[in-house]
C-alpha cells in the first residue's frame, strides 16, 4: 500500500472522531480560516502595492534631482532670474539639462484641468489630466521619451502669472492620453486640445509615459505639458550626467543661494527620494501586512502545535493502545498529520468563502482591486504546509510513546 | 508458541535498580489457556508487556511462534503484534470517538487488509461476540461488558495466534465476567493460545494451567488440565 492508500484510509475514521469531538478542532479550523481570509487577502494588497511601486514614472529617476524657487525680494524679477539661473545650471559641468515647470512626475503637488478634443464639448467630452507648465528643456531633463511629433521650440515657451489665461501655448500628451482623447490609435500630432475657456492648444508632440504628480489619481499616465512656465510657485529640476547627481545637488544649492540673494531655493531633492517618499505609505503598508501575515502564521502554527500537544497528552493510552495493535512509528505520525491536514482543510474551505466576503467588503469600503482567485489556492496550499509543519514536533513525540501505556495507568 | 529462557529486566532510575523480571523462564505451548497469577509489584505485567513485545527485556532469549524477538526492530515487533499477537486489557482500552465498527477495524487497518477484507473480519468478529447489531454505538453508548466483548472482537478480528489477556474482567461484575471468561474459553477451545494475568485465583482456575509469579520469577506451576482430566476419569 503507497502512502497516498494509507493517508486516504487514514482518512475516514479521523474524519469520523473529529465530528464527534470537535470543539478544539473547530476552534483551529476557524483560526486556519481567518488566517487565510487575513493573508490571501493582505498578500494580494501588498502585491498590489508592489506593482503600482513598480510602474516606471518616465522619469530618468537616478540622475534627476529639483528645487523649489521662492522670490521674496520686492520688484523681484523672476523670469530674469529664472532665465540667468537656467543658463547658470546648464553651463555647470556634469549637468545634462535643467528647465523650470510647475510639478513633475510624483512630486505629490501640481494641477490639473479637463480638456476636450473638440471646441464646444459637453461635461462628458472633457477628460482630465495633469497639468505640467514647462519649458523647452523639460522633455529633456526629466528624461522623457518622445515618440511622435517634436520637443516645444524656444519661441513657443511663455513665462506666465498664475492667474493669467495661457498664451499661443501649444502641447505635447502622454501617449495614454493621446490614446484617450483621440481613439483608437492616439495619433495627436496635429490635432487640437480645448480648455475649458475654449482655448485652442495645438498638440506637436507625444510622450511614451509621465506619470501624474499624484499616486492616488485614477488615470496615473493621463498627463499634458503645456509650453507656458510659471513665473511663480516654480520649480527647477536638473538632470545629471550618469553618476554625477550626488556631487552637482550641494554644488548647485551653493551656485543658486551665492548667484541670487532675492530668492529662496529650498526643497532640493532627488527623484529617488521623491518618489521614495511619495511611496512611503505604500511601503508601511505593505511592512505593516507582512507583519501582520508573520504574526498571524506564527499564532494559528502555535494553535495548531498546542492543540496537537494536548491531543498527544490527552490521548497517551490511546497512543499506546494503537501501538500495542500493531500501529508502527510511522502510523502515529501520519494519524497526527491527517488529524492536522483536515482540520486546515476544513479552515481552508472556510477561508475561501471568508477571503472574497473580506475581499468585496475591502473593494466597497476601500474601494481595493478585487480579490485574484489564484491567491486562494496558493493560500491553501501554505496553509496545508503550516499544519503539516506546526503538528510535526507533537506527532513525532506521540510516536516515541511506548505501545506498553496500554497496561498503565495514565 | 511462546518460549521464554532466562530474561530478565531492570528498570532503572538515577536512584534505584528495579528488577522487574530475573531469570524468568516459560515454556507455552500452542493452544494452552495459561493464567499468570501473583501479588501486585511480582512481575505480572512486565512478563505480559515482555511477552506481548510491548516491551523489550535485557537479558536471555524469547522465541514467540518460534522466532528470535531478542533483537527485531520496533517496526517488526509493531508488525508481529499486529498479525500474531491479540489483547485484551483491563480498562478494554477503546478509543472513544470512533464506533464500535471502527475501533474493531484498527489494527485492521494497520495490517493492510482491502475494505471488503476488513468489513468480512469486523462482521464476523462482532457476530462471534454477540454485537453485530451494535457496530454503529460508541463505546460510552455500551455496558462494561459489552465493551470488554468489543475488545475481544478487536482481538480476534485479526485471527491471533496467541491472546494475551491483562485482568479482562477486573472491571466488570460477576455475570459479566463470567461470559467474558466463558468466551475466552471458547476463543481457546477453537485453538487460539491465550495468556491470561490476574488477581483472581477462582478465574486462574478454570486455565489449564497456573503460573504463579513472585518477585519476578516463576515461584509455582499448577497443571489443571491433568487434574481436571482424572476427574473426568473419576466421574466416568
Amino acid at each position: 500500500m503507497n502512502l497516498f492508500q494509507k493517508l486516504a484510509l487514514d482518512a475516514g475514521p479521523i474524519l469520523r472522531a473529529l465530528t464527534r469531538s470537535r470543539a478544539g478542532a473547530v476552534l483551529i479550523a476557524l483560526q486556519c480560516a481567518i488566517t487565510l481570509a487575513i493573508i490571501t487577502n493582505a498578500i494580494f494588497i501588498i502585491q498590489d502595492r508592489l506593482k503600482k511601486m513598480a510602474r516606471p514614472s518616465g522619469v530618468d529617476v537616478e540622475n534627476v534631482f529639483s528645487m523649489s524657487v521662492i522670490p521674496f525680494a520686492p520688484n523681484f524679477d523672476t523670469k530674469g532670474s529664472i532665465e540667468a539661473d537656467l543658463r547658470a545650471l546648464r553651463a555647470l559641468p556634469g549637468v545634462v539639462d535643467a528647465a523650470v515647470v510647475n510639478s513633475f512626475p510624483l512630486l505629490q503637488s501640481g494641477g490639473s484641468s479637463m480638456y476636450a478634443a473638440k471646441p464646444g464639448a459637453k461635461g462628458e467630452e472633457y477628460v482630465g489630466a495633469a497639468r505640467y507648465e514647462v519649458d523647452a528643456h523639460t522633455l529633456n531633463t526629466l528624461g522623457l521619451k518622445l515618440i511622435a511629433g517634436r520637443d516645444f521650440r524656444e519661441d513657443e515657451i511663455r513665462g506666465r502669472e498664475i492667474n493669467s489665461q495661457y498664451e499661443n501655448p501649444v502641447a505635447i500628451l502622454t501617449k495614454a492620453y493621446a490614446e484617450k482623447m483621440f481613439p483608437p490609435d492616439g495619433n495627436a500630432v496635429g490635432k487640437t486640445l480645448y480648455d475649458g475657456n475654449q482655448v485652442a492648444i495645438p498638440i506637436v508632440g507625444v510622450v511614451e509615459r509621465a506619470q501624474a504628480p499624484w499616486i492616488s489619481w485614477g488615470e496615473l499616465e493621463y498627463s499634458a505639458f503645456f509650453s507656458n512656465y510659471r513665473l511663480s510657485f516654480a520649480r527647477y529640476i536638473v538632470r545629471a550626467a550618469p553618476g554625477e547627481r550626488d556631487r552637482l545637488m550641494p554644488q548647485v544649492e551653493k551656485l543658486l543661494s551665492e548667484s541670487n540673494s532675492g530668492r529662496l531655493i529650498e526643497s532640493m531633492k532627488s527623484q529617488t527620494d521623491i518618489e521614495a517618499r511619495t511611496y512611503g505609505e505604500y511601503r508601511a503598508m505593505a511592512i505593516i501586512l507582512v507583519s501582520v501575515i508573520v504574526l498571524i502564521v506564527i499564532i494559528t502554527g502555535l494553535g495548531i502545535v498546542g492543540l496537537a500537544s494536548f491531543n498527544v497528552n490527552a490521548r497517551k493510552k490511546q497512543i499506546g493502545t494503537r501501538r500495542a495493535l500493531g500501529a508502527q512509528k510511522g502510523d502515529i505520525v501520519r494519524y497526527f498529520l491527517v488529524e492536522s491536514w483536515l482540520i486546515t482543510t476544513a479552515g481552508a474551505v472556510i477561508g475561501a468563502g471568508l477571503s472574497f466576503g473580506l475581499s468585496y467588503w475591502m473593494v466597497n469600503t476601500f474601494d481595493l482591486p478585487p480579490l485574484d482567485w489564484h491567491y486562494i489556492p496558493v493560500g491553501v496550499c501554505f496553509l496545508w504546509v503550516l499544519g503539516l509543519v506546526a503538528v510535526l514536533v507533537p506527532a513525532r513525540r506521540a510516536s516515541q510513546l511506548a505501545p506498553a501505556l496500554a497496561t498503565r495507568s495514565v | 508458541m511462546l518460549q521464554m529462557t532466562h530474561i530478565s529486566k531492570v528498570f532503572r532510575t538515577d536512584l534505584v535498580q528495579t528488577h522487574a523480571l530475573r531469570d524468568f523462564s516459560l515454556n507455552v505451548k500452542e493452544g494452552e489457556f495459561v493464567a499468570v497469577t501473583g501479588p501486585s509489584g511480582s512481575g505480572k505485567t512486565t512478563f505480559l508487556n515482555i511477552a506481548g513485545l510491548l516491551e523489550t527485556f535485557d537479558t536471555g532469549t524469547y522465541l514467540l511462534d518460534g522466532k528470535d524477538v531478542s533483537h527485531l526492530s520496533d517496526d517488526s515487533r509493531s508488525r508481529l503484534r499486529n498479525e500474531k499477537i491479540g489483547f485484551i486489557f483491563q480498562g478494554f482500552n477503546l478509543i472513544p470517538d470512533l464506533s464500535v465498527f471502527d475501533n474493531v477495524d484498527v489494527p485492521l487497518r494497520y495490517r493492510g487488509f482491502d475494505g471488503k477484507e476488513r468489513r468480512r473480519r469486523i462482521e464476523g468478529a462482532l457476530e462471534q461476540v454477540g454485537l453485530a447489531s451494535r457496530a454503529k454505538h460508541l463505546p460510552s453508548q455500551l455496558s462494561g461488558g459489552q465493551q470488554q466483548r468489543v475488545a475481544i472482537a478487536r482481538a480476534l478480528a485479526g485471527t491471533p495466534r496467541i491472546l494475551f489477556a491483562d485482568e479482562p474482567t477486573g472491571n466488570l461484575d460477576s455475570l459479566m465476567a463470567r461470559q467474558v471468561l466463558e468466551m475466552l474459553e471458547e476463543i481457546n477451545s477453537s485453538g487460539t493460545t491465550i495468556v491470561m494475568v490476574t488477581h483472581d485465583p477462582e478465574l486462574a482456575r478454570r486455565a489449564h494451567r497456573n503460573i504463579h509469579v513472585m518477585d519476578g520469577q516463576v515461584s509455582d506451576f499448577t497443571d489443571f488440565s491433568q487434574a481436571s482430566a482424572a476427574r473426568d476419569a473419576l466421574a466416568a
